[in-house]
């Protein structure tokens, strides 16, 4: 238990987060997502639908 | 003791003089933790403002582990929404056709809410559809959608709890056995949970902040949630009250 009276949130906290959060970037990751991006996946032609039979009323 | 169970951001003073155990502390929703942490966030002006007032009085906020992990799903659909982006501006030229337009159309709806002053979150279907077209092209056994994650989005998701509890100065409710903040009042079951969410319809993880607060000793919780309001103007719990606002 925490017997001191705990602190409340610091003066323009908002703004000093968002000043944070919009800092942080990625940066480009170079040869290996070049190279996976170049590496396509082969696709497959679509496959006709095929018809099946439907059983008949006497069936 | 107040009769009323909603008060909103500018009747604040009012509140305090009311209540003025307010000043030990009060329960922050996730809502208003993303509010103040991302500025196209509707609420993000008022929330600044408010945090502003509590800070003047010294006023200490709570959360517990629902209130962290909707904050960070929160900042995980909108950061993958950014960094698909800055990944498309980088690599876009060599993407195949088919993912080079479904990128350049997601940049298109993002800048689209920009203009409007939209907030923009990317739903976690979209995020998987993104995950399963990104996983399928491969480079030294990683994937594409793996290197994305590592290079532009985890640089900036990494640490964004410690940060904001470090900037709001978040202190944390625990439930734990052994370590049960001295807080939590009555014994928080899953029955009452579900009767919550039965009862009323709202989110399970709704349900979960809103037992905790009705089970805690604390007189308020800072909401912008219309789920939370609605159950509380109608429970009419004995000393507690909802600070929402004015807009909502």
């Amino acid at each position: 238990m925490n017997e001191k009276k705990q602190k409340g949130p610091e003066k323009d906290a908002a703004k000093t987060f968002t000043a944070f959060r919009k800092s942080r970037q990625g940066q480009p990751s170079g040869e290996l997502l070049k190279k996976a991006l170049k590496n396509w996946p082969k696709k497959e032609a679509p496959k006709p639908n095929k018809k099946v039979a439907l059983p008949s009323a006497e069936a | 003791m107040t009769a009323t169970k909603i008060f909103r951001f500018s009747q604040l003073r009012q509140l305090i003089s009311e209540m003025p155990e307010i000043k030990n502390g009060l329960v922050v929703d996730s809502n208003i933790i993303f509010a103040a942490s991302y500025e196209l966030d509707i609420f993000h002006d008022e929330v600044a403002e408010i945090l502003n007032v509590l800070s003047e009085h010294d006023i200490p906020l709570f959360t517990n582990v629902n209130i962290r992990s909707e904050f960070l799903e929160l900042h995980r659909r909108v950061l993958i929404a950014e960094s698909l982006i800055d990944f498309y501006e980088d690599y876009g030229s060599e993407m195949e056709p088919q993912l080079q337009h479904q990128l350049k159309s997601h940049r298109t709806s993002y800048r689209k809410a920009i203009e409007e002053d939209r907030l923009f979150k990317l739903s976690d279907q979209r995020i998987k559809s993104f995950r399963k077209q990104l996983m399928e092209f491969k480079a030294n056994d990683h994937d594409a959608w793996q290197l994305f994650c590592q290079n532009y989005f985890s640089v900036r998701m990494a640490g964004l709890w410690e940060k904001a509890v470090e900037i709001f100065n978040l202190h944390f409710i625990s439930l734990r056995q052994n370590d049960k903040s001295p807080q939590v009042s009555g014994d928080l079951s899953w029955k009452q949970m579900e009767n919550l969410v039965s009862q009323y319809g709202i989110g399970v993880s709704d349900a979960m902040i809103l037992n905790l607060f009705l089970n805690s000793t604390f007189p308020v919780v800072l909401t912008a949630d219309s789920d939370l309001v609605y159950v509380i103007e109608r429970l009419r719990p004995e000393n507690k009250v909802a600070l929402i606002p004015d807009s909502l």
